[in-house]
């Protein structure tokens, strides 16, 4: 196992790359999933080889970025641009490593290391993802903990100068409502609307003309019968079968002639 | 007015009250002649941290004030009693947050720069339904993005009183560094 642990590259000269860092394709395709993006992956394969976080193979990082995106260029097309730009930026890298520096800014001081600005990203995301493990792993209030509080129920308002006396006077309000409820049940009489009509016109035969108050007068016996034969009275009129008119004394009715 | 019995009173008052309570919020449980002053609220709140030790509640002060809730340690029974389905917390979910928590205010491009990967939208989202960070403003710059930061409900439910009490940022590296440096010696004594 410590065999894979070695330096992979040495100031820019290469070394055989070490076996797990490079990672078979088939293992790849389930790794996919476990990464959040290319500073999550750059992170898992530095660590994994124990490897110097600044001291970054360059060569073998992009290889397996390259690798990466090849597989996921299908599935996720969103992250293949973030792992694209990463391995431009490890190439990136990579070139001005190589490339020699101009002598004239001999003065250290000047000589910026290419790999220090991804070196910094990754250090951020590291202590990042340290913090954020820290935090998981705290007791959060809603799921390890709950705050203790005696549970006040919602009362409604009550009158506090309720007595007795006035329950009761209010039980016997409601048993006197019930009891005209109950006297207010309708029963059909058996008298419509249509014999109604017939009782009118058969009025109407009796003589050509009624004031409207005989008509619904004495002898209709109940109210509904009275309210069935004002209905009826309407109803002619609306036939044209009878007139309805105001004159002095009161409303008179009529059989139409025509 | 003794000691215990203000203490009893702000027993009752915590107790009774929904949320944490601040410290000066306290002294209206008690009526001016009673002459209850800042330093015995202190002092009572001390004794009553006093009478809970042991015990399965702790007094605790966070961002909003002071409240009793259960101890983490019963955390997996009481779930299961109260019947609590816990917010799920996924490892984006814990970035998102740390960012915010620690480079506050940030933007959405901050975030995504910082964990190199261009998706956030729903991890903000999330932690804004949850009422754990908000947006406090825009910053100046070309398109005017949202600028998102912590709220205090998130240090009340992490039991913290400000966000100087989370470990500062640069001793997370150093655990992780700890840690390889405790494997190395396992790896010697293996051969």
């Amino acid at each position: 196992m410590s065999d894979a642990i070695q330096p992979a590259l040495l100031e820019g000269q290469e070394i055989e790359a070490p076996k797990s860092l490079y990672i078979p394709p088939a293992a790849l395709r389930v790794m996919l999933a476990s990464f959040e993006g290319p500073l999550d992956l750059l992170h898992y394969l530095i660590r994994r080889n124990n490897m110097d976080i600044l001291d970054i193979p360059m060569v073998e990082l992009t290889q397996q970025y390259l690798e990466y995106v090849e597989r996921i260029v299908a599935s996720e097309l969103e992250l293949v641009a973030d792992y694209l730009l990463m391995a431009a930026t490890l190439i990136d890298i990579k070139a001005r490593l190589l490339t020699p520096q101009p002598k004239a800014a001999a003065d250290d001081d000047e000589v910026e290391d290419p790999r220090a600005a991804l070196v910094e990203r990754l250090l951020l995301y590291s202590r990042i993802k340290g913090a954020a493990a820290h935090i998981a792993a705290s007791p959060i209030q809603g799921r390890d903990c709950w705050a203790a509080q005696v549970v006040r129920p919602r009362m409604p308002a009550v009158d506090p100068r309720i007595s007795c006396r006035m329950l009761l006077q209010a039980q016997l309000r409601i048993d006197e409502r019930a009891e005209a409820v109950r006297a207010l049940t309708l029963q059909a009489d058996g008298f419509t609307v249509r014999e109604a009509m017939a009782h009118v016109m058969a009025k109407m035969r009796e003589a050509g003309e009624w004031a409207f108050a005989r008509l619904l007068g004495a002898r209709l016996a109940s109210r509904a019968r009275a309210s069935a034969v004002f209905v009826a009275a309407l109803q002619l009129a609306k036939d044209q079968l009878v007139r309805i008119d105001e004159s002095g004394g009161g409303i008179v009715i009529r059989a139409r002639r025509d | 007015m003794d000691l215990t019995q203000v203490a009893s009173i702000i027993e009752m008052g915590l107790l009774c009250r929904e949320g944490p309570c601040p410290e000066n919020k306290l002294l209206g449980l008690f009526k001016p002649e009673e002459k209850v002053t800042a330093k015995n609220v202190k002092d009572a709140l001390a004794e009553i941290e006093k009478r809970w030790a042991g015990r399965a509640l702790e007094l605790r002060k966070s961002a909003s004030g002071w409240q009793l809730r259960s101890l983490d340690m019963h955390a997996e029974r009481l779930r299961g009693f109260l019947n609590a389905a816990p917010p799920r917390l996924s490892r984006p979910l814990t970035e998102v947050l740390a960012i915010v928590a620690y480079r506050q205010p940030v933007t959405r491009g901050d975030i995504e720069s910082i964990r190199g990967v261009s998706t956030s939208v729903s991890q903000l989202a999330v932690l804004e339904d949850l009422g754990w960070v908000e947006v406090t403003g825009k910053r100046d710059t070309p398109g005017r993005p949202f600028e998102y930061a912590t709220t205090a409900k998130l240090l009340d439910d992490l039991g913290l009183q400000n966000l100087e009490e989370l470990p500062p940022l640069e001793s997370f590296f150093e655990e992780a560094e700890a840690a390889k440096l405790d494997e190395t010696p396992a790896d010697g004594a293996a051969e």
